[in-house]
């Protein structure tokens, strides 16, 4: 028999990225900056220029810092000493070396490299790396700081897929569709998807919009501590930034989870109804400052993590969502452009053209080095540190912790009187 | 900057089957969304208000498995629509194609809003699907069945009653009034004898649609009559050829609509031409209609609320506002997000 397979063309170089039609968040300086961290690992700049571009609430949310240093230049900056980024969570059970979690994506979604890639940079960095829904890729088990997913279709999961992990996730929802099942469309479910998550070949895998065992806060509370029990370890509740996001976080503290991943609107997705993608769900921004506040009233925000994603795209956005009450910052979007994500959204047709999100094939012309991959998530990593480091210097800060719930040193610029309300933020007039 | 954004117009022809291969099937994306208030710019009210997702406290519902109702009842519970939707803009239609859009209006099960009737023949089953506008001094041509009028002020109101009295027409009443915030007009419908309120921007007034449309709501909930709520006789239509997609016709029924008169939109949608053949503009009208009911019942289903008549009309604790100023969410009744 001939051997048809051709050896495929091993991508280790960005592609270049395309004019946009429409507007877009995630705009050609802010891909050029994560391109930039990817490919040294140094910090590009202290205060994120690129938030000038777009409107969302956050970007026109400043540190006062900020707008008292006028001008500071691009160049090499000193990363200073003694700025420590390392936090624990989960009730101090884990370390994580920067306060970065990276955000869950299934394998099926992304193509088997990128999932590796990802957990490989967590294990790298000390990090944390959530496996998204999709069941266990063989490589990503050999990973040590990973988070396994439990979310609705339980796809692939049995007790020793939950043990893989640091932590185990319960996800409710997600930030680009609120209130409904993930989406595998059936042109990217191929035999290594269909074994992993153990579905038929070629069928869209929508998961369950609910899960069917969780109807009420006490039935949350039982799979809480099932997994606990089971698992032996700690337990986080991934849900969606909506309307009661302040009461959801409330109910997932008192029942007994370690922390809660809230998912904001805007967030990225592999496929979702853009009717509901466009028109469901609330800004991260608003989230984090409504359920602090909350936990904190309550008396329950000690000890308990909040994981803030959506739309999070560099440093600054980190120490923003931190200052608002967020413990630690989730990125799936920048990781993806770290590994060459150039933003056209066709990530549900299986041809990307940077094979982060491409259906498999047993014979793919392109396949994305490893290696590289690996090499770029890392240095997103650290780069990215050292930006949140120099933030912190000109904050006078000595570590990230201190800079937890610091909503006064945040200043709010042409924003409404409702929402510098729910950010507990002051407002200046000017700037935008 | 357009009303007509191009994914507004690419996601109408999706469902249409003008584009794509999956006609009447909610369109899917990827990657995080660019939408307004945040990336996009808003241009209206509608732009700033989200749905809520139901998860944790409460169950969402999966409408792709479990039932969803979008039927809604109009003119005092005789008249059932499939969806809240009122086909409207036939003004612009050409009129050998006025038979075809009423028929897939009425297969699919939503109204027509017939502006400017030519004399036309109708089924009897299909009159009753159309709301037929009344021209000037002609009450003794309309056929049983609803008749619109265009109204302005009380006064207006009580001579249009007192004509169709004396004329002893069998009729259903519904007046079209201009996006305004006339409380007085609101509370006199039910007394002149009118079952249904259309508020329809285009026909000018002082407010965006949004704004009087919730103060109808609001008004017709706080008058009693025989120990309901007067809203409870009267229904709420908004009209206006700037309700792009079902989206904006699930907000507005959160504001208090419970049909939407659509106009533009579909227009856009089927990419109507004077041309077009008629099995084709048809095949799409029923598409579009099929595809924004589905889009419709995930928006419920998200929001775990299974019928739309009564768990989104009026329903505005399900909805938040992003980046509105106070005094804009107290008059619409829509908390800001985060609250």
């Amino acid at each position: 028999m001939i051997n048809t397979k051709s050896t495929p063309i091993l991508i280790t170089k960005y592609l270049p990225i395309p004019k946009r039609e429409s507007k877009e968040f995630w705009t050609e300086s802010r891909i050029q900056h994560i391109r930039y961290l990817a490919s040294t690992g140094k910090p590009k700049m202290v205060w994120d220029r690129c938030k000038s571009e777009t409107s969302r609430i956050l970007d026109r949310v400043f540190f006062w810092k900020e707008l008292e240093d006028a001008g500071v230049e691009e160049g090499d900056y000193e990363v200073p000493d003694g700025i420590s980024v390392s936090t624990r969570i989960c009730y101090g059970s884990i370390e994580l070396a920067h306060p970065l979690y990276l955000g869950d994506m299934s394998f099926g979604a992304l193509s088997g490299v990128p999932n590796i890639a990802i957990a490989r940079a967590a294990d790298l960095t000390g990090t944390l790396a959530g496996i998204g829904e999709g069941g266990l890729h063989p490589e990503v088990g050999k990973c040590s700081r990973i988070a396994v997913q439990w979310a609705s279709a339980r796809f692939g999961l049995d007790l020793d897929v939950l043990r893989k992990g640091m932590a185990v996730v319960i996800k409710i929802g997600q930030g680009a569709k609120p209130g409904i099942g993930g989406h595998l469309p059936g042109v990217k479910v191929v035999e290594i998807i269909s074994q992993t998550r153990r579905i038929p070949v070629g069928v869209d895998a929508i998961s369950p919009a609910p899960h069917h065992d969780i109807y009420s806060i006490e039935d949350l509370e039982q799979r809480i501590l099932a997994l606990k029990e089971a698992t032996g370890r700690p337990v986080l509740v991934k849900v969606a930034a909506t309307n009661y996001i302040p009461y959801i976080a409330s109910g997932v503290a008192r029942m007994g989870a370690d922390g809660i991943i809230i998912d904001g609107q805007g967030a990225g997705t592999g496929a979702a109804p853009s009717v509901v993608r466009d028109n469901v769900g609330i800004p991260i921004e608003l989230a984090v400052a409504a359920a602090d506040e909350m936990l904190r009233r309550e008396g329950l925000r000690d000890g308990f993590t909040i994981i803030a994603a959506g739309r999070v795209s560099s440093a600054e956005d980190a120490a923003k969502l931190t200052a608002l009450g967020a413990d630690v910052a989730s990125i799936g979007t920048a990781a993806l452009i770290a590994m060459g994500c150039i933003m056209i959204h066709k990530c549900h047709l299986g041809f990307c053209p940077a094979v982060i999100t491409n259906k498999i094939t047993d014979n793919p012309k392109k396949v994305l080095s490893l290696d590289t991959a690996t090499r770029w998530v890392v240095n997103l990593i650290e780069g990215w540190s050292a930006e949140l480091k120099l933030i912190l210097e000109r904050l006078g800060l000595k570590s990230v912790e201190e800079l937890r719930g610091r909503r006064d040193l945040l200043v709010g610029t042409g924003l409404s009187d409702s929402t510098l309300r729910v950010l507990g933020v002051r407002g200046v007039s000017g700037k935008n | 900057m357009s009303v007509w954004r191009r994914d507004i117009v690419s996601n109408l022809r999706l469902l249409a089957g003008v584009e794509g291969k999956t006609a009447g099937e909610p369109p899917i994306a990827s990657m995080g969304a660019t939408n307004p208030p945040l990336i996009e710019r808003p241009l209206f009210i509608l732009d700033h208000i989200v749905s809520d997702g139901a998860q944790v406290t409460r169950p969402s519902i999966d409408p792709y498995r479990e039932p969803t109702e979008t039927e809604v009842y109009l003119l005092g519970g005789d008249l059932r629509l499939t969806m809240p939707i009122i086909i409207g803009g036939l003004t612009s239609v050409d009129a050998k194609h006025l038979d075809v859009v009423m028929l897939a209006g009425f297969r699919m099960g939503v109204g027509i809003h017939l502006e400017n009737p030519p004399s036309l023949q109708f089924h009897v089953d299909v009159r009753r699907h159309v709301f037929l506008e009344a021209s000037e001094g002609d009450l003794q041509g309309l056929q049983s069945g609803p008749v619109v009028f265009s109204i302005e002020s009380v006064e207006e109101l009580a001579k249009v009653r007192r004509a169709v009295k004396s004329l002893g027409l069998d009729t259903q009443l519904i007046a079209r009034v201009p996006s305004s915030a006339n409380r007085s007009l609101y509370r006199e419908v039910l007394f002149a004898g009118f079952q249904t309120v259309i508020i329809d921007e285009d026909l000018g007034g002082e407010e965006p649609l949004e704004v009087s449309l919730s103060e109808a709501d609001h008004t017709l909930k706080k008058l009693p009559i025989n120990g309901f709520p007067a809203r409870y006789y009267v229904g709420l239509i908004a009209a206006s050829k700037r309700i792009r997609s079902s989206s904006d016709i699930f907000k507005l029924g959160g504001l208090g609509a419970d049909a939407c008169i659509i106009r533009d939109a579909w227009l856009i949608g089927v990419d109507y031409k004077p041309d077009i053949p008629a099995h084709q503009l048809s095949e799409r009208i029923e598409n579009l209609l099929i595809g924004m009911q589905r889009e419709i019942k995930l928006l419920m289903g998200a929001a775990g609320v299974s019928s739309f008549q009564s768990s989104i009309v009026g329903n505005r604790e399900l909805f938040r506002a992003i980046d509105l100023p106070y005094h804009m969410c107290e008059r619409l009744g829509v908390k800001p997000a985060g609250e």
